[in-house]
């Protein structure tokens, strides 16, 4: 459950939790908007290196943690970067090219500088999004995002779902390890089978269950509106300093080049 | 207020149904009294759960609730709510909240109380009950044990006059049991009726002053401990089994006749046996 | 698990698109998430009761979205649960559920992005459901078996939110040949785990119907989760 949780867990245990979610989500949003509006391979880089900063000696993450939740995106980024690097020619062209009968497929200096400009601004915007996501669990977004007026129905859902995603993996777990013991998951086939009949009973018990906690939601004098006491965290000079030099070397960088 | 004697809660006539067809509670009448220590029994599916959420206000059947003498009504459904906290079998079932704190806080902020005196409240109970440490952590985290603890916070941070638990001790380990054990001593020296569901007869024998046996939905008995485990009557029809420390009374009580039995004197626990088997 | 470095799932990264086309995205779904919140609210107002019982099957729709699946290949996939949400809950409903699930992958697994969430949330939640929904009801209207139905419905769904994706990258990003080449370029080197994806969704779904038709179609309907007829 940790492995497949490791965000959400490294988020409860940060060392920037106590800062204020919701001066966090608007750092986050304004250093990625920035990455993207800029599209600058500098940019790219040194927002990478600053919320790489941010995480590391801040956040006090482990290098090796951080780097093992760096690489979550890079299939994809990986993958996408190919086809933006590659372009179709009928004549060989560029660093490198590859006859593929009716085209070639070439690799030319310009297409591989915008497919590694791409891959930072990626890894940049991540890094920013890992600030977030790194140190502050999912409740306090959700209150912070209340706070922007979406409508009620909305959070409550999100509330709820947060809630019984790790209910429902618990369950998960359980059924597979039983699966397992039962050799329900030897060959692929077994494996389609156990995993769907898993799911399909997953299903059944959560959508029965979920009834009763409505009932245990009422016991406590639930009235159709979701609230929780939300702890206010106060934000600290040094926390908008940190905004303040992120931004002033962002500006240095766009007046020197 | 409500005179001494005055039940805090009394049922009369409940009948329950989930599809209008069978009855799940059958003509229930009860009367609940301030400090009771109450067990109920029954076999699986005899209706104790759907019987504490109707006590609780989630369920309505038909017949009347009266809270301190007044008679529940759709107005005044949260203050029974309120009056009563229910703590579920499951805790899974019962936990909302994404940190310690948000949950064992859920029922005041639903009560609309101003903020400092959540804090203040909450603070309070999760510092009794040996939570305090855990408050910003989030329930999918904690053990099986620490979340059973997590929900019955929930619930005694409200300060229901009753306080009705489901199994409460099904599958908690003895070091948890004992926990359990000391919050219950705990809520009783406070003055909180309490409201316990089990199969454990050893339990219901050793600690409860009155014990409801529940069959198909129907009250057959309440009564005290004694009276009840000494019925075979009751112990039959119900599907009980007589708690070990009555079992054994009675051999020796077979073994040994003679005078100085008195099942009112009966030993209810070890201590108990051990001093009334010295003195034998 | 999940989060392997080689999670094969088809969203869209954080910082992939430029701002232009995150907001146009974004403005596209609007309309879908409005009609599917309406019909949410509206199975609220018939009983307030059925909030616990739409967030389960949000949650359901991110456990099967996230859960690693079985694979021949020892790679590790995800299925999109684009069609099983659409079948189950219907499609405008599944709008809702869908971004909720993308912004908690995003936050929880960093699957996607929050400048992305809107293109994501077309492909995902609203493209790949609606063609499974309308597939699925056009295979009911000429009475083909339902398993063919189904199977038809999801593995469509998948395909169709692979070819979105797709299409969404290669208008952000087709400076070197243009946006057909570039959208052929980026089905290309999505197709090899996309393709045979499609295909295991479809199969997996099935299976999946085939488990909740024995386990209790009965105890679906008596919760008055789906209509009587729904799977029928």
């Amino acid at each position: 459950m940790h492995n497949h949780f490791q965000i959400d867990y490294i988020a409860y245990n940060s060392h920037i939790r106590n800062w204020n979610a919701g001066y966090k989500l608007l750092f986050m949003a304004a250093s990625i908007i920035t990455v993207i509006i800029a599209d600058n391979v500098l940019v790219s880089v040194y927002t990478l290196v600053f919320m790489g900063f941010i995480n590391i000696f801040i956040a006090r993450l482990s290098p090796k943690e951080y780097l093992k939740v760096m690489k979550i995106p890079a299939a994809f980024i990986l993958l996408g970067s190919i086809a933006i690097g590659i372009c179709f020619s009928s004549t060989p062209k560029g660093i490198f090219s590859l006859d593929i009968g009716f085209t070639y497929l070439c690799l030319t200096k310009e297409n591989t500088s915008q497919m590694f400009s791409i891959i930072l601004k990626a890894f940049g915007a991540v890094s920013a999004m890992y600030v977030v996501t790194l140190s502050t669990p999912v409740c306090e977004i959700i209150a912070e995002l209340k706070k922007l007026h979406i409508p009620g129905i909305f959070i409550e859902l999100m509330y709820l779902i947060y809630r019984y995603i790790f209910i429902l993996f618990d369950a998960v777990h359980k059924m597979q390890d039983s699966g397992k013991s039962r050799l329900g998951y030897t060959s692929f086939k077994a494996s389609c089978r156990s995993f769907s009949m898993m799911l399909g009973n997953l299903l059944i018990i959560s959508l029965k269950n979920s009834r009763n906690y409505y009932n245990a939601m009422e016991a406590r004098c639930y009235n159709g509106q979701l609230e929780f006491y939300t702890e206010k965290k106060a934000l600290t000079r040094p926390q908008a300093i940190l905004t303040l030099i992120y931004f002033i070397f962002f500006i240095i960088i766009k007046v020197c080049l | 207020m409500a005179e001494e004697n005055s039940p805090i809660l009394e049922i009369k006539d409940l009948n329950y149904s989930y599809d209008n067809k069978n009855n799940v509670l059958n003509n229930i009448n009860l009367k609940i009294n301030k400090s009771e220590k109450i067990a109920v029994l029954g076999s699986n599916g005899a209706g104790k759960s759907t019987l504490f959420l109707n006590i609780n206000g989630v369920y309505k059947g038909s017949g009347d609730i009266y809270l301190y003498g007044n008679k529940i009504t759709k107005k005044t459904l949260n203050q029974l709510r309120k009056c009563t906290g229910y703590v579920f079998q499951e805790p899974d079932s019962q936990i909302v909240g994404s940190t310690v704190f948000s949950e064992v806080s859920f029922g005041l902020s639903n009560l609309k109380l101003p903020a400092n005196e959540i804090k203040e409240k909450t603070t309070n109970v999760l510092k009794k009950m040996g939570l305090y440490h855990y408050k910003d952590r989030p329930p999918h985290y904690l053990s099986g044990g620490e979340k059973k603890r997590v929900a019955t916070a929930g619930v005694v941070v409200m300060q229901p006059d009753i306080i009705l638990f489901d199994e409460p001790m099904a599958s908690l380990d003895p070091g948890n049991l004992a926990i359990f054990e000391n919050i219950l001593s705990w809520l009783e020296a406070e003055g909180k009726t309490i409201i316990i569901s089990t199969h454990n007869a050893d339990f219901a024998y050793k600690w409860a002053e009155r014990i409801i046996v529940l069959n198909s939905g129907s009250i057959i008995a309440d009564d005290t401990p004694i009276k009840i485990f000494t019925s075979d009557k009751i112990l039959k029809t119900a599907n009980l089994r007589k708690p070990v420390f009555l079992q054994i009374y009675e051999i020796i009580k077979e073994k040994y006749p003679g005078g100085g039995y008195n099942y009112n004197k009966a030993p209810r626990c070890i201590n108990e046996f051990t001093e009334w088997f010295n003195h034998l | 698990m999940g989060t392997g470095t080689n999670a094969l799932a088809m969203h869209i990264m954080e910082g992939y698109l430029p701002p232009g086309y995150c907001i146009a995205w974004g403005i596209i779904c609007i309309p879908f998430l409005v009609a599917g919140f309406i019909n949410i609210k509206k199975y609220l107002t018939s009983n307030r009761r059925n909030i616990t019982l739409i967030a389960m099957s949000g949650a359901f729709i991110f456990v099967i979205s996230s859960l690693k699946i079985p694979s021949l290949t020892g790679s590790c996939s995800h299925m999109t649960g684009t069609g099983l949400g659409a079948i189950l809950f219907g499609p405008s409903s599944v709008s809702i559920l869908g971004i909720i699930v993308l912004i908690f992958q995003a936050i929880l697994l960093a699957h996607g992005g929050i400048t992305t969430l809107g293109a994501n949330t077309f492909s995902m939640a609203i493209a790949g459901p609606f063609i499974s929904f309308g597939i699925y009801k056009l295979c009911q209207k000429f009475k083909a078996n339902k398993l063919v139905s189904v199977f038809l419905a999801a593995s469509a769904g998948d395909l169709f939110t692979y070819c979105i994706t797709s299409i969404q990258l290669a208008l952000a990003h087709n400076q070197a040949d243009g946006v057909f080449a570039a959208t052929v370029k980026f089905l290309g080197v999505f197709a090899p785990t996309q393709l045979p994806l499609s295909i295991l969704e479809g199969i997996l779904t099935v299976l999946i119907i085939i488990a909740l038709e024995t386990y209790g179609t009965q105890e679906l309907a008596e919760i008055g989760f789906i209509k009587k007829e729904a799977l029928k």
